[in-house]
């Protein structure tokens, strides 16, 4: 049910940001400073055959110079934008790439503590015989950064009493959870402080 | 816009945020239990609690904590403390008293403590003649069973199986499931094969060569009469019977081909259900009596089948491996156990019916036939060393193996029998 409902929303998600890519103006993202400056575009008209030959050429000449010295500045600006663009993307990605470090670090952690958890629970669940039964119980567990268990409560029932009560039991012959006491404080209130533990009859 | 979509960001993202940790495999270790015993005035308390003890440990699923090591004996709810066994890393404690009322009459009362929860799961009293203290302990032991487990206990279940003493000797064998009460139901000099029971208890149903060709015969286990069912085939074999108790399935070839006939026990009728030019054979009983499931070699190699008696369709169960065979239902009916051979080795498995996967629990050589209990926790089968055949057997979730106690020969399928009502 959760599955389906999350994937229903990802799909939304994914709908809505193909529309964004369509429609938005993506500069939103970026700071206002480091906006890329937009360059107007102006029509030239070209005079009519009734005028002067040599009015047209002074136009043309002092034209010529006018449009020179704008395409100098433009052309400066322009370099002064890019470079401005290529700090800006370096930035961009070495924050990026840090990011990405620091979520594969967690990530890692989080699984190392998991299995270490998993262990754990593992070497003091008695599992009851339960035949050909497949049935899961889950529980949510509440932790002090300590790895003291505050409390656990169970949120969905086997429908087997002899099974709930096999894990409560394992449960509550621990008190402390100390497999997360080496995880970085940041990372234990993301994904520690409040997890769920679910019993499987079946692997 | 922005804020729309950082919303259903937000949104999909704190849905999945929560970590879930998924635990299936349990302790390695066995339930341990302290079996304390009975308190009695004439010293017979402890014959009781040490048969409940043997009964309890005799599938491997729980270990003993030995008399010696108890810190304390008690015998009720008032003198009985927690901590005594928590030391001890007690699972479930039984303890119990006896009361002769006289000679011959004693009450048993017996409370089960789960230690890890500090409650008492298991009240209960229980009376009868003490020359009968071997069926009241393997009722209590059916009851502790049930509060520690949750399970139905096997314990007063019967097992039949083919006893081979010497080459050209053989005996149709009925005994209690721990291998005491050994009763010959048949003995004969031709062989003797696949036992099985009525659902009732009362009769078994084999297949004997007494005549120089297979021959399926019901014999009432009371009073030992034999009936030979009336066929035209030339080859019977594999009677199963229906759990209904109407019904019995077999296999019958009339030209050489063995196909699945169902052999009516009101109307002593056969109609025949399978039709196929491959071979049919071991049938086996849906819980409900309306399907049966049987080996067959039509698709080249031999694959499990599923036979819909009201509308005889049939559906191939098995899709893995190159070999599977023998085949059961679980008491629940929505799972089978099978022997499942993929290039050469052999595993006996289990595997639900409506998918594809088979879960293998224990390597075997192929001439084995599991049985399983009518609780649907333990498999027993026959096996070899050397030439000596013997019975073991293991608990489903594959945490303990077990030898049935040695017989005077070899001993081959074994049966295990419904539950007693």
């Amino acid at each position: 049910m959760t599955n389906s409902f999350v994937g229903f929303l990802n799909s939304i998600f994914v709908h809505l940001f193909l529309l964004a890519i369509l429609t938005l103006d993506f500069s939103i993202f970026v700071p206002q400073k480091d906006r890329i400056n937009t360059i107007p575009v102006e029509f030239v008209t070209f005079p009519t055959e009734k005028e002067n030959n040599s009015k047209k050429i002074e136009n043309i000449k002092n034209e010529s110079i006018e449009k020179n010295i704008q395409k100098k500045v433009l052309i400066e600006e322009l370099k002064v934008d890019k470079k401005k663009q290529l700090n800006f993307d370096s930035k961009r990605k070495l924050e990026d790439q840090i990011a990405e470090t620091k979520l594969l670090k967690e990530r890692r952690e989080v699984q190392i503590t998991i299995a270490l958890i998993q262990d754990r629970i593992n070497s003091i669940w008695k599992k009851p015989s339960l035949g050909n039964k497949n049935i899961q119980s889950e529980f949510v567990i509440n932790l002090a950064p300590s790895g003291e268990i505050l409390s656990f409560d169970l949120i969905s029932s086997s429908g087997d009493k002899v099974f709930d009560e096999s894990a409560l039991a394992a449960l509550s012959s621990i008190s402390f959870i100390t497999e997360v006491n080496g995880l970085d404080r940041k990372y234990f209130e993301r994904n520690f402080r409040s997890f769920n533990l679910v019993f499987k009859s079946k692997n | 816009m922005k804020y729309f979509l950082l919303f259903f960001i937000f949104l999909s993202l704190t849905i999945e945020a929560k970590l879930k940790i998924e635990i299936s495999q349990g302790s390695k270790d066995l339930p341990k239990i302290a079996v304390v015993p009975f308190k009695s005035n004439l010293n017979e308390g402890e014959s009781i609690s040490s048969l409940i003890q043997d009964n309890l440990t005799l599938f491997g699923e729980f270990k003993a904590l030995p008399k010696e090591e108890m810190l304390s004996f008690p015998s009720s709810e008032k003198n009985f403390f927690n901590r005594d066994w928590k030391i001890l890393n007690v699972d479930y404690v039984v303890l119990g008293s006896l009361q002769e009322n006289n000679s011959e009459l004693i009450r048993i009362e017996y409370f089960v403590f789960n230690i890890s929860l500090n409650k008492l799961i298991l009240r209960g009293d229980i009376s009868g003649k003490y020359s009968e203290k071997e069926e009241i302990s393997k009722v209590i032991s059916n009851r502790v069973y049930k509060s520690i487990t949750g399970l139905n206990g096997v314990f007063n279940t019967k097992i039949a199986y083919i006893l081979n003493p010497s080459k050209e000797r053989y005996k149709i064998c009925v005994s209690d499931i721990d291998g005491s009460d050994e009763q010959v139901l048949f003995e004969s000099e031709a062989p003797l094969m696949s036992p099985s029971w009525s659902s009732d208890l009362k009769k078994l149903a084999y297949v004997s060569f007494e005549k120089g060709f297979p021959e399926i015969y019901m014999q009432d286990l009371f009073s030992g009469d034999r009936e030979p069912i009336k066929t035209l085939g030339l080859s019977n074999s594999a009677p199963v019977w229906s759990p209904d108790n109407k019904k019995l399935a077999f296999v019958m070839s009339l030209s050489g081909n063995p196909d699945i006939y169902i052999y009516n026990l009101r109307n002593k009728k056969i109609s025949r259900h399978t039709t196929h030019y491959g071979i049919d054979t071991e049938p086996a009983w849906s819980p409900n009596s309306k399907k049966l499931l049987f080996t067959s070699n039509r698709s080249g190699s031999p694959q499990i089948y599923e036979l819909t008696i009201s509308s005889n369709r049939i559906k191939r169960v098995t899709l893995d491996g190159d070999y599977n065979a023998r085949a059961s239902y679980f008491p629940d009916g929505k799972d089978i156990v099978l022997v499942h051979g993929n290039n050469g080795v052999f595993h006996i498995g289990t595997k639900k019916l409506k998918s594809r996967f088979i879960n293998t629990i224990s390597k075997t050589t192929l001439d084995e036939s599991p049985t399983i209990s009518p609780n649907g926790n333990i498999i027993i089968y026959a096996t070899k060393n050397n030439t000596q055949g013997y019975l073991a057997g293991l608990t489903l979730d594959g945490k303990s193996k077990f030898k049935l106690p040695v017989k005077l020969g070899s001993v081959r399928e074994p049966a295990w029998s419904p539950f007693m009502n």
